[in-house]
């Protein structure tokens, strides 16, 4: 098989696409997407672009919802091994390819790392408007009313903003820019971020990326502070971590336990508290 | 002057050398002979002064609408310039309006001019509330603020006799009358330069006219803006503005205040015109 | 412009038939079991576009058919307009399910845990085998595996919004509704509807057509007891098991009709193993009944009552699509005339314009 599965013209004209994508931050770009082993819908945008960039240098961390044993991550980050050979590692620090479902890592990131999103709507105008056409015409327009009003509408009816994840965020003060469903409490370190960020979406057939030290802010209201996810003052369980997104998860007697949702994480956390 | 129009005509159709000139009032023909196409607005030209009020009148079919949808840009002009104070382009000098690219012509019509249109579906956005729909106007012209937003949106419904109370009613709810009052609110709610109206009051029951050409004439006092007011009705004409033009195939047959052209019209059309009113 | 017109007859049906008996021919050799154990995809789609639970009677119509399922459900809906209505089951709680599988996407782990059973969710789609994998399995028996939903914390807290309920459940197959449509009604044709009509529809919401947002609640697979109640003894009785799929999606929050904020749900459930055709019908349910302002664009297909009752059975739509291939060159001609006759009127209509042109000059 092949190196990286792709070929090499397959390879190219991505690599293209996030040279694009990376001189207009948060531009979205198309690309001709190629059918994968894995399901559309299911993180084949991010594989393209890991399959377009990865060597033999690189060690790769897989992750999906926070954790590098659920089993789609486990499945993407075999199904690479298998094409590649590369090191695969889950220690965030050691990893120069993330690729991540609905999740950056807790760990801030460093120069030199690539941070890739599997993303499922690349275009944040989605929300309010389906229709492709009129989405390039908004975006060229950098007309955003439609979202502004539904922040304003939401914030009459609910005191906030109903968007949960996929937060609307402006990049580079000029796109606003789908992050991918990840939780409000991320959205806040894709700002002046030292690692590349890389978006793709294999059923929509778009890239789109923010270089490093990239200003990304949220689209809220001057006057209103953005909320982030409330974990009512629980800690981790396992590595009593007050600093993390925690997972709720029911055991089998239906009570209620909060663990941190970043595996790695807490696994580092855990380490440093039992060195003491 | 704030507005100025230089030769602008609308053509729909095929569009030939002999349009211009074989059609207009004297040919009392908006349909050119030669190949069909329909002239909608012939050769106008028209100046507003600041805080000016302008009234277009003419029968259905004169092109006052088609006029007034040519400065907001909702249709295409064929031919003409149309200057705006204080619109320049890029390179620091006054520009074409007609020749603005997407940018230029959102700040166009988001900050400079509103258009108030007879239909008021035309005019808002059914799917937003009718507090939305004046954050959107407010948001468009540059202002972020929640707080500063929805007060701006109260103020003017308060203004427009709406009650507060149901800032977060969607416009269907609401009568024909409120709906015009909604959509006046969302027109003025970004301060506009120039205020375009269509037919604002056609359609009403005569004391929701009234109310309105009254609300109209307030906030015009209070507020300063130059007005376009379109109508086939010469008493909301004359109840609303200083200088009035005729219209009738495209063109302008006579202009001059309002009371004059009332009181001692000179074109044979204007003459008809105002001995029509009951 | 001369037209011929085809003609039919008795004997090019036969031999029509006759050819296709060939073409199906090779699949009448397939054992009945075989293709009930073999191809059980196939058979669960058949019954459960059929509206007809026989894995017997599946496989008999997916040979007759060589293998088009929509056929196939075909034959089946046809055999159970001839099969007599005995009596109603009781109705089936879907909690009481023995499962085989059962997922839930809104919590990292619940009561009963997740538990993956069969599934191709994971499959690298690779024709050719890289390896070949020896893996320990688990020993995995169905038999005590109750567990009730995942969202059942969530019900018992009262953060669930109420669906409309009507006391007797509809029969679309005796009496078809008008609008207002009842959801039993709703629920009936999209649980006999054609799959990939369904996944369509339910497509559309995911890309912006619906203001839904769904998560996966409660996904299931597993057997269930159909208990009728004795004719004479008036006792209840098992009369048989089915294996079902049903779905529980999570969608966004909106005011009920007390207006108290709650959390919106749809509901699918097929016949057989059919994920897919169960996950598109809750979103479509959620999105019937959850149609919202300031978001999603004009033309909302997935709630849209009519379009939802009248396009989604694939026998209607199959047949109706069909249909064309049938002989219209009566209705051909006559549309081919009232073409030629207005054609004849706009050319006329030239000449003397163009007459008129020149007597002006």
């Amino acid at each position: 098989m092949r190196y990286a599965f792709l070929d090499e013209e397959a390879k190219k004209e991505i690599r293209r696409s996030i040279l694009k994508a990376i001189a207009i931050p948060g531009y979205i770009v198309s690309f001709a997407s190629r059918e994968l082993p894995v399901a559309r819908g299911w993180g084949t945008g991010g594989l393209q672009i890991t399959l377009a960039i990865i060597n033999e240098t690189d060690k790769l961390k897989v992750i999906d919802q926070g954790c590098d044993g659920s089993v789609n991550a486990v499945n993407i980050r075999n199904f690479i091994k298998s094409v590649t050979d590369v090191d695969t590692t889950i220690d965030t620090k050691e990893a120069t390819i993330i690729q991540t479902r609905h999740r950056v890592p807790e760990m801030e990131l460093q120069e030199g790392q690539t941070l890739v999103f599997q993303v499922p709507i690349p275009d944040i105008l989605e929300t309010v408007e389906p229709n492709l056409g009129k989405q390039k015409l908004l975006h060229a327009n950098a007309d955003y009313s439609k979202l502004w009003v539904l922040l304003y509408e939401d914030t009459s009816m609910y005191g906030d903003s109903r968007i949960s994840n996929r937060y609307p965020v402006m990049v580079n003060k000029r796109y606003a820019m789908d992050p991918s469903p990840i939780p409000k409490y991320d959205t806040l370190k894709l700002n002046n971020c030292k690692a590349l960020q890389l978006f793709g979406a294999g059923r929509e057939k778009k890239i789109y990326a923010i270089p490093p030290y990239t200003n990304v802010m949220p689209l809220k209201f001057e006057d209103k502070d953005f909320s982030v996810e409330n974990f009512n003052g629980h800690c981790c369980g396992k590595c009593g971590s007050t600093h993390s997104f925690l997972d709720e998860v029911y055991d089998d007697d239906g009570v209620v336990n909060y663990y941190c949702n970043d595996t790695d994480y807490c696994d580092k956390e855990q380490e440093m508290k039992g060195d003491k | 002057m704030i507005l100025d129009m230089k030769n602008v005509s609308k053509v729909f159709g095929k569009f030939c050398s002999k349009c211009l000139e074989t059609t207009g009032a004297s040919y009392n023909s908006s349909i050119c002979p030669t190949c069909k196409s329909v002239v909608g607005v012939n050769d106008v030209n028209l100046t507003l002064s600041d805080g000016e009020v302008l009234g277009i009148v003419g029968e259905s079919g004169s092109g006052k609408s088609t006029l007034l949808q040519l400065i907001y840009q909702d249709q295409k002009a064929s031919l003409g310039e149309i200057f705006i104070k204080a619109f320049k382009g890029r390179d620091g000098k006054e520009k074409n309006i007609l020749d603005a690219d997407l940018n230029e012509l959102s700040y166009l019509r988001n900050s400079i001019m509103s258009m108030i249109y007879q239909n008021p579906r035309l005019g808002l956005n059914y799917k937003f509330s009718a507090g939305g729909n004046i954050a959107e106007k407010v948001i468009m012209s540059g202002n972020k603020k929640y707080q500063e937003i929805r007060d701006r949106a109260l103020y003017f419904l308060e203004k427009t006799e709406i009650p507060v109370s149901r800032i977060d009613d969607y416009p269907e709810y609401f009568s024909g009358g409120q709906q015009q009052r909604i959509q006046i609110s969302k027109a003025l709610s970004s301060n506009p330069k120039i205020l375009l109206l269509d037919e604002p009051t056609t359609g009403l029951d005569l004391s929701v006219q009234a109310k309105i050409l009254d609300l109209i004439k307030e906030l015009q006092h209070e507020i300063g803006f130059s007005m376009i007011i379109v109508s086939h009705d010469l008493g909301v004409i004359k109840h609303l503005t200083d200088i009035t033009v005729v219209m009738k195939n495209g063109q302008i047959v006579e202009r001059g205040l309002t009371d004059q052209i009332l009181e001692d019209p000179q074109h044979p059309y204007t003459q008809l015109l105002v001995s029509s009113i009951l | 412009m001369a037209y011929y017109a085809i003609k039919g007859g008795e004997t090019a049906i036969k031999n029509s038939l006759n050819f296709y008996s060939d073409l199906t021919q090779a699949s009448q050799n397939i054992d009945d079991n075989d293709l009930m154990n073999g191809l059980t995809f196939s058979i669960d789609k058949v019954m459960s576009e059929g509206s007809l639970y026989s894995k017997k009677l599946a496989a008999i119509a997916i040979k007759r058919s060589a293998g088009d399922l929509l056929n196939a459900s075909f034959f089946l809906r046809a055999h159970r307009s001839s099969c007599q209505r005995i009596c109603t089951s009781k109705t089936i709680d879907v909690n009481e399910m023995r499962l085989s599988r059962r997922i839930s996407s809104a919590f990292k782990d619940i009561e009963g845990g997740q538990l993956l059973g069969a599934s191709n969710d994971y499959e690298i789609k690779l024709l050719v085998d890289l390896k070949d994998e020896k893996v320990n399995v688990e020993e995995y028996s169905n038999k005590d595996c109750v567990i009730k939903s995942a969202l059942t914390p969530l019900r018992d807290d009262n953060l669930i919004k109420k669906l409309p309920q009507e006391d007797e459940p509809w029969d679309i197959t005796r009496n078809y509704p008008s609008a207002p449509y009842p959801r039993s009604a709703v629920l009936q044709v999209m649980s006999r509807g054609e799959s990939g009509s369904l996944l369509t529809v339910g497509y559309t919401t995911m890309r912006g057509y619906g203001d839904v947002h769904p998560t996966i609640g409660d996904l299931r697979i597993g057997e269930l007891d159909i208990t009728v109640v004795h004719p004479f003894t008036k006792n209840e009785v098992k009369v048989g098991e089915i294996e079902a799929t049903a779905v529980e999606s999570v969608g966004t929050f909106n005011q009920d009709s007390e207006g108290d904020t709650k959390l919106t749900t749809g509901f699918g459930f097929c016949f057989g193993k059919n994920e897919t055709k169960a996950i598109s019908m809750s979103i479509i349910d959620l999105t019937l009944y959850n149609n919202t302002y300031s978001v999603g664009g004009d033309n909302i297909i997935a709630a849209d009552f009519e379009m939802i009752m009248h396009h989604l059975d694939g026998i209607e739509s199959f047949g109706m699509t069909n249909h064309f291939k049938l002989p219209h060159y009566v209705t051909f001609q006559t549309d081919y005339q009232i073409f030629k006759s207005a054609q004849k009127y706009s050319e006329d209509k030239k000449e003397v314009e163009q007459k008129e042109q020149e007597g002006v000059k």
